[in-house]
């Protein structure tokens, strides 16, 4: 299907850069005509991608309003475009080109807003959890424990800032008054993401147990990870953390 | 022989139903309105988690639930892609649609989507693609799907056949059901300037087992289907000229922009049925 393939691949490129040309060729219409049709498919495809980027990105958006975001969004597109037929798939890099974005360079917390806001849309979608195999745990004996690797919750995302950004998340939230502010020297974050039920909650964590989290998210044994904290917090916990994240349902499944 | 619905999923009635949103999900739930069946998008469920798929296996149990994609690609010189697939297949399992239907379309190339529903060259070579597509479609799911076709603003000088042919011969070839968008032949006719009751009349009596019904809105020199409106006397004048033809085909309301209140998208529906009633009461 060589024909079809670059049928396709030339209106694809074509609907994703307005500056390309030359489509027209293939079209029934006159070449004005043709400009304008394919138009309208331009104007749906950008206008299906913003929207959804809009609903992954709520704080982002009300950061700095729809024209900002509708201007950013369609630069984003053609950067980035989508790779699934799944919209909610759709915008996973878009804290980083915001990163990257010269217009955004004055918002500094705008990325990490992005990156929050990116965690509770995965965590509002995310499977439900199956509960902590307690009884399997129990099974493995004390010396094994240093080779234990544990997994996150599929509802859990862990996030950090040097921005208050989980504050910046609750002011501008839809139902927030927008009077609120926020002061951005107020220190930055470690954070936990958590959907229970269907309520998504920010958890601020303390440093080390963010760590704690985040290097057995990562996939490292329980062992290594609680020596590597142990080398700057001399009094962290062998098991309580431990305990308490799994009480917590934060950690939901274990491998040796 | 491929069956039509899945063995324990409630059968669907030759009623008109509506596109289940989620601004209504609670509302439905709270109310259980007398609607006769439902239709989603299988895509807005593919993780399986969270509020979504907790409303929809509540209103699966009150409910006929019809599985409609937006996502597949079917018609992309790409190969189908396998996760997709089989998250469908999930999601059949886990739902026993009524029904389970895909747009006779393209929106991905190199693994780009373009997230939109873009029309097929109507060409030889491109019928038997996708005759092949839908085959292996059917093939997967292990079930008969209906194909939709969609609206367009654009032909491509190559296509050699017309619209309504390619539908009608990827159903008689493949065996799947049609899924008649009464909206998207007018729209396309307006666009492109065919007569749409040619298009009905092309289409065998036999292979409609849903039609789609919505409203669409004009942007400058065209007319696109927005599914942000009402549905337009134009098209409740076709929708009745079909449903002589076609028989009682169950039907749904399509709203996905400016969605409205449930007693409005309701109204809309029975609308539908009233006129199903009329010819009734005229032709018994």
């Amino acid at each position: 299907m060589q024909q079809l393939h670059d049928l396709q691949c030339k209106l694809a490129k074509t609907l994703l850069d307005p500056g390309e040309t030359g489509f027209e060729q293939y079209l029934v219409s006159s070449s004005p005509e043709s400009r304008k049709r394919l138009d309208v498919y331009r104007s749906n495809v950008f206008g299906a991608l913003t929207e959804a980027l809009k609903a992954a990105y709520p704080v982002v958006l009300k950061l700095v309003g729809d024209e900002f975001f509708e201007f950013a969004a369609s630069q984003f597109i053609r950067r980035f475009p989508s790779r699934s037929g799944d919209l909610h798939e759709f915008g996973r890099e878009f804290p980083q080109f915001l990163a990257e974005y010269a217009p955004a360079s004055n918002l500094p917390y705008l990325p990490d807003s992005g990156s929050l806001d990116w965690a509770c849309h995965e965590v509002f979608f995310a499977p439900e959890p199956v509960p902590f195999p307690l009884e399997r745990l129990g099974k493995i004996p004390e010396a094994d424990f240093h080779r234990l690797r544990f997994k996150l919750s599929p509802v859990c995302r862990l996030l950090s800032s040097r921005f208050p950004v989980h504050r910046i998340w609750q002011v501008n939230q839809a139902e927030t008054s927008p009077l609120q502010e926020v002061n951005l020297n107020e220190g930055g974050v470690f954070l936990l993401v958590q959907r229970t039920g269907f309520t998504i909650q920010l958890i601020p964590l303390s440093r080390w147990d963010w760590e704690f989290l985040s290097l057995l998210d990562s996939g490292e044994e329980f062992g290594g990870v609680f020596d590597y904290i142990r080398k700057d917090k001399t009094d962290f916990e062998r098991s309580l953390p431990l305990k308490r994240f799994i009480s917590k349902s934060v950690l939901t499944d274990f491998s040796i | 022989m491929l069956k039509h619905s899945s063995k324990n999923g409630k059968p669907i009635p030759g009623k008109t139903g509506i596109g289940l949103r989620s601004p209504h999900y609670r509302e439905i739930l709270a109310s259980l309105p007398a609607v006769p069946w439902m239709e989603v998008h299988s895509e807005n469920f593919f993780s399986f988690g969270g509020a979504p798929i907790h409303y929809l296996d509540q209103i699966r149990s009150h409910y006929p639930v019809s599985l409609h994609g937006v996502g597949l690609s079917l018609g992309s010189a790409d190969s189908l892609s396998r996760k997709h697939l089989s998250r469908l297949k999930t999601l059949v399992d886990r739902i026993e649609p009524c029904l389970v239907s895909e747009h006779l379309s393209w929106s991905s190339i190199e693994g780009c989507f373009l997230n939109d529903l873009l029309p097929m060259p109507y060409t030889q070579k491109s019928l038997e693609f996708m005759c092949r597509r839908v085959t292996q479609f059917q093939d997967f799911l292990g079930r008969r799907i209906l194909i939709e076709n969609v609206s367009s603003y654009l032909e491509y000088k190559v296509s050699s056949i017309p619209e309504w042919e390619f539908v009608a011969e990827v159903s008689s070839r493949t065996g799947c059901g049609i899924l008649l968008d009464i909206n998207n032949i007018y729209v396309s006719s307006l666009n492109h300037g065919f007569d749409p009751y040619r298009y009905l009349q092309s289409i065998p009596e036999k292979g409609v087992l849903e039609i789609h019904l919505a409203g669409f809105e004009r942007h400058g020199d065209f007319w696109v289907d927005t599914h942000s409106r009402p549905v337009c006397e134009a098209v409740w004048d076709l929708y009745e000229f079909a449903l002589r033809r076609f028989g009682e085909i169950p039907t749904l309301i399509e709203w996905d922009a400016d969605i409205p209140e449930l007693p409005v998208l309701i109204d809309e529906a029975r609308k539908a049925d009233l006129i199903a009633q009329n010819i009734h009461a005229t032709t018994s």
